[in-house]
């Protein structure tokens, strides 16, 4: 009985075996069909692979760290319009064009509805959505609304995930940023540093979950994708923007034009804020195209007249008094007219009027009289005050420099003269730039720049900021002098229309014919100009230089700088005068009471021991371009004063308020001999300042 | 012979025997252990799946950020808000002197 009960169990149990052993021969047979016999194999690629990691490409920043090109994560919206069941397409179809409409914003609901039922009507598979890509915000409204929210499927919406270079402000800047394609071609900033913006591609194995996701095999050799530099630039996108609308808006004034720069510079560190180049396009607009503004490079005209008195004065052939004959406007030298802009010319007048009338035939007398037996000697001047030197910018691109020479093929007898207000040389927009700035900087000559360091996350890793080219171009006195011509051009010359009582602009205007061919004028007449204006604000103390070039095509009219550089300057001057709150000193409320300014030495203005730009004042006296100096006041937060101090040869000078290292220097200097006591700053002085004392006479000072 | 060993094991009289019994705590014990290996693999599949949509999510969540906050910067330049004044008819003009700073007691 116990035997038939047993063998009862175990013949089930056989069943149950056989039934399971059949089922694993079937599975080990589909496997082995699946390994061997079918085409489509399943092999450890289906499972496993290598996945490259792509590296996000770094961001390019303006000054203040706001992107001026990102690169984001966006979606292609694409749809297929067969899979919609008819009842879904009426049901929804006005719900989802009206909510197309609101997100892209370009154009109605009812031209969305007549766009997707055309191309439901065209059995359009792949029809895009929208006039662009979309971010992942946009994309969750869009794949909620009707028909879309069914998915692929049942509603069509096909979404293609991609990665797009992206400027914030539009075309801003775009000929400074740049592009590069996948070949890498490309311009500006992100062809130049596309080595530091693209980052490291990385790889790591992964391997198929049940969920079809892919996840990285754990302990599988690996190596992590390393993201790219930001950059971040000297742009200021308020200067940026307020370059490129006035340029803009000023070519869009006449037909002729056919593109035009304007490049603003910080006067102190060389940083370019603000750089603009319009190109005409073939619809008559105008677009950041072409790289005039140190790419092009130009005979200059006469803003180059800033380094002629420059050199005569440096060079002690003449001073801004010195006189000079224009004559009738029209002078005949080395086989060349010379002509002046105003007919009938400005007959007898100063050196300091030439320039501020801007007379070619008053520069070219001057400057041949000056440098007619040695013409070297002038080129050397130039090239000693680094005019054409290589700037050695950090963005590709920056053209040649020339200057004709005696000995070279081209130099002719009438050359010093063509020197003199502006021909026979070629400079691009950036080197006149850059040799005002250096005017405007007491000397010191910056070399432009646009990188200020490179970036990774908000930390900076490399910094590349200001460099010098040369720590002064001139003496003191020659700096003064061009100085106070330049403000001339503004106040009583060319340029008056610059001229605003709120703050001190100083400048030179510049009209060059443009040669082509190696001619001036065509055979029917035809010219081209160069209209230009170059300068710094405020006058005084300055901040910003800035020069604006516009470019004509062939035109009978005429083109000056004058009328037309000028005023765009002074449009830019002006929104960047009225943006920037660190103009005037700061509005105490109610009941407060400025602070006292810090009490300033009296000694050399422009000595390395009186860093006034570095003290916490609200407001600064100016002292650029200044020697001995005087400073008093400075309480309650009231402006300091500052008093030239006039130094005469056997009269004992001013040196009370002076610390004792500036007070022996000018006095024994003057050949005193001096005694002191006490510690601080000078307090008396015996003999007293203006006493008529010979050298070796003894001074003794009482400080405090 | 042969049936009595497939019957002996099959039949379940493999486990009654001393050896088992002596060491069930010990196959217990490599049971559990093998339990253990096989949720701890499942555990981190689980964790490296959720890091990778995490990774996705945060990507789009920047994706997001950066599409609104382009679209401010845009909408913030001057010329664009001259733009908009002149188009809503707000006569408001540029400013002719430059902003200044106000200083107040810190409270």
């Amino acid at each position: 009985m116990e035997d038939n009960s047993t063998n009862r169990i175990f013949l089930r149990f056989f069943f149950v075996y056989l039934a399971f052993l059949v089922l694993g021969a079937i599975a080990v047979s589909g496997i082995m069909k699946e390994q061997f016999l079918t085409k489509d194999k399943i092999t450890t690629d289906d499972i496993y692979k290598e996945q490259v990691l792509e590296p996000t490409r770094g961001s390019i920043l303006a000054c203040d760290g706001s992107p001026l090109a990102v690169s984001i994560p966006v979606y292609e919206l694409r749809w297929d319009s067969k899979v919609v069941a008819d009842t879904t397409w009426s049901k929804g179809i006005d719900s989802l064009a009206r909510g197309l409409a609101r997100i892209f914003g370009n154009k109605s609901a009812s031209a969305y509805r007549t766009e997707l039922a055309n191309a439901r009507k065209a059995g359009n598979r792949y029809k895009q959505i929208g006039p662009r890509n979309v971010d992942f915000g946009e994309l969750e409204m869009i794949e909620n609304l009707p028909i879309f929210r069914l998915g692929q499927f049942k509603g069509g919406l096909i979404v293609i995930k991609g990665s797009e270079r992206v400027n914030p402000y539009g075309t801003l800047a775009n000929r400074t940023i740049g592009s590069v394609n996948a070949v890498g071609e490309g311009t500006g900033i992100e062809l130049t540093y596309d080595y530091r913006l693209r980052g490291k591609k990385g790889m790591q194995t992964v391997h198929r979950t049940l969920g079809n996701e892919w996840i990285p095999v754990n302990g599988a050799p690996s190596s992590p994708a390393v993201d790219g530099d930001d950059i971040r630039t000297t742009i200021d996108v308020r200067i940026q923007e307020a370059a490129e609308t006035e340029l803009r808006n000023q070519l869009a004034m006449s037909d002729v034009f056919e593109g035009g720069t304007a490049i603003i510079m910080d006067v102190p560190t060389g940083a370019i804020r603000g750089i603009a180049n319009m190109y005409k396009r073939r619809d008559g607009t105008f677009d950041e195209k072409y790289n005039y503004a140190f790419g092009h490079a130009t005979e200059p005209g006469s803003t180059l007249k800033l380094a002629s008195l420059m050199a005569m004065i440096e060079d002690r052939c003449i001073t801004l008094e010195t006189e000079v004959d224009g004559g009738d406007g029209e002078w005949h030298y080395g086989g060349i007219r010379i002509t002046d802009t105003h007919r009938g010319g400005y007959g007898k007048m100063t050196a300091q009027e030439a320039f501020e009338k801007s007379s070619n035939v008053a520069f070219a007398k001057m400057i041949t009289e000056s440098y007619g037996d040695d013409p070297a000697a002038y080129i050397s001047r130039l090239h000693n005050m680094k005019l054409v030197e290589k700037l050695n910018l950090d963005i590709d691109g920056e053209a040649y420099a020339y200057i004709l020479s005696p000995g070279d093929a081209a130099w002719s007898n009438s050359s010093l003269a063509s020197l003199g207000y502006g021909y026979a040389l070629t400079v691009t927009p950036m080197h006149i730039l850059t040799f005002y700035n250096a005017v405007a900087n007491g000397g010191k000559m910056m070399r432009p720049y646009f990188i200020e360091d490179f970036e990774r996350d908000g930390t900076p890793v490399q910094v590349a900021g200001p460099s010098v080219v040369s720590g002064s171009i001139c003496s003191r006195s020659t700096l003064n002098d061009v100085r106070k011509a330049l403000r001339g051009v503004v106040e009583n010359g060319t340029a008056k229309i610059c001229n605003d009582p709120r703050y001190a602009i100083a400048g030179k205007t510049g009209t060059a014919r443009v040669a082509v061919n190696g001619r001036y004028e065509d055979e029917h007449g035809y010219r081209r100009y160069q209209a230009s204006f170059a300068g710094y604000f405020p006058a005084d103390d300055p901040k910003y230089s800035c020069i604006v070039v516009l470019y004509t095509g062939p035109t009978k009219g005429n083109f000056y700088g004058a009328t037309w550089a000028a005023p765009v300057f002074k449009r830019i001057a002006d929104k960047i005068y009225t943006s920037h709150p660190d103009w005037n000193p700061p509005v105490y409320a109610n009941g407060m009471t400025p602070p006292d300014n810090p009490s300033i030495a009296s000694g050399m203005a422009e000595s390395e021991a009186m860093p006034i730009d570095q003290m916490p004042m609200a407001s600064r006296p100016h002292v650029k371009g200044k020697g001995w100096v005087r400073i008093d006041g400075g309480e309650k937060g009231e402006l300091p004063t500052v008093t030239s101090l006039e130094i005469e040869k056997g009269i004992v000078p001013d040196v009370s308020g002076m610390g004792l290292k500036d007070a022996l220097y000018l006095l024994e200097n003057e050949g005193y001999k001096v005694t002191f006591s006490g510690t601080g700053r000078v307090r008396t002085q015996n003999p007293q300042a203006g006493t008529v004392l010979g050298k070796g006479g003894k001074v003794t000072l009482t400080l405090k | 012979m042969k049936k009595r060993v497939f019957e002996y094991i099959l039949g379940g009289q493999v486990l009654a025997k001393s050896s088992f019994t002596r060491h069930w705590r010990f196959i217990l014990y490599i049971f559990a252990l093998v339990i253990l290996y096989i949720s701890i693999h499942f555990g981190i599949r689980n964790t490296m799946q959720r890091m990778t949509r995490n990774e996705e999510t945060l990507r789009n969540m920047r994706s997001e950020y950066m599409g609104k906050y382009n679209r401010l910067l845009h909408t913030g330049k001057r010329g664009e808000i001259e733009q908009l004044l002149e188009r809503n008819s707000l006569d408001l003009q540029s400013p002719e002197t430059p902003p200044a700073r106000v200083r107040m007691e810190d409270r």
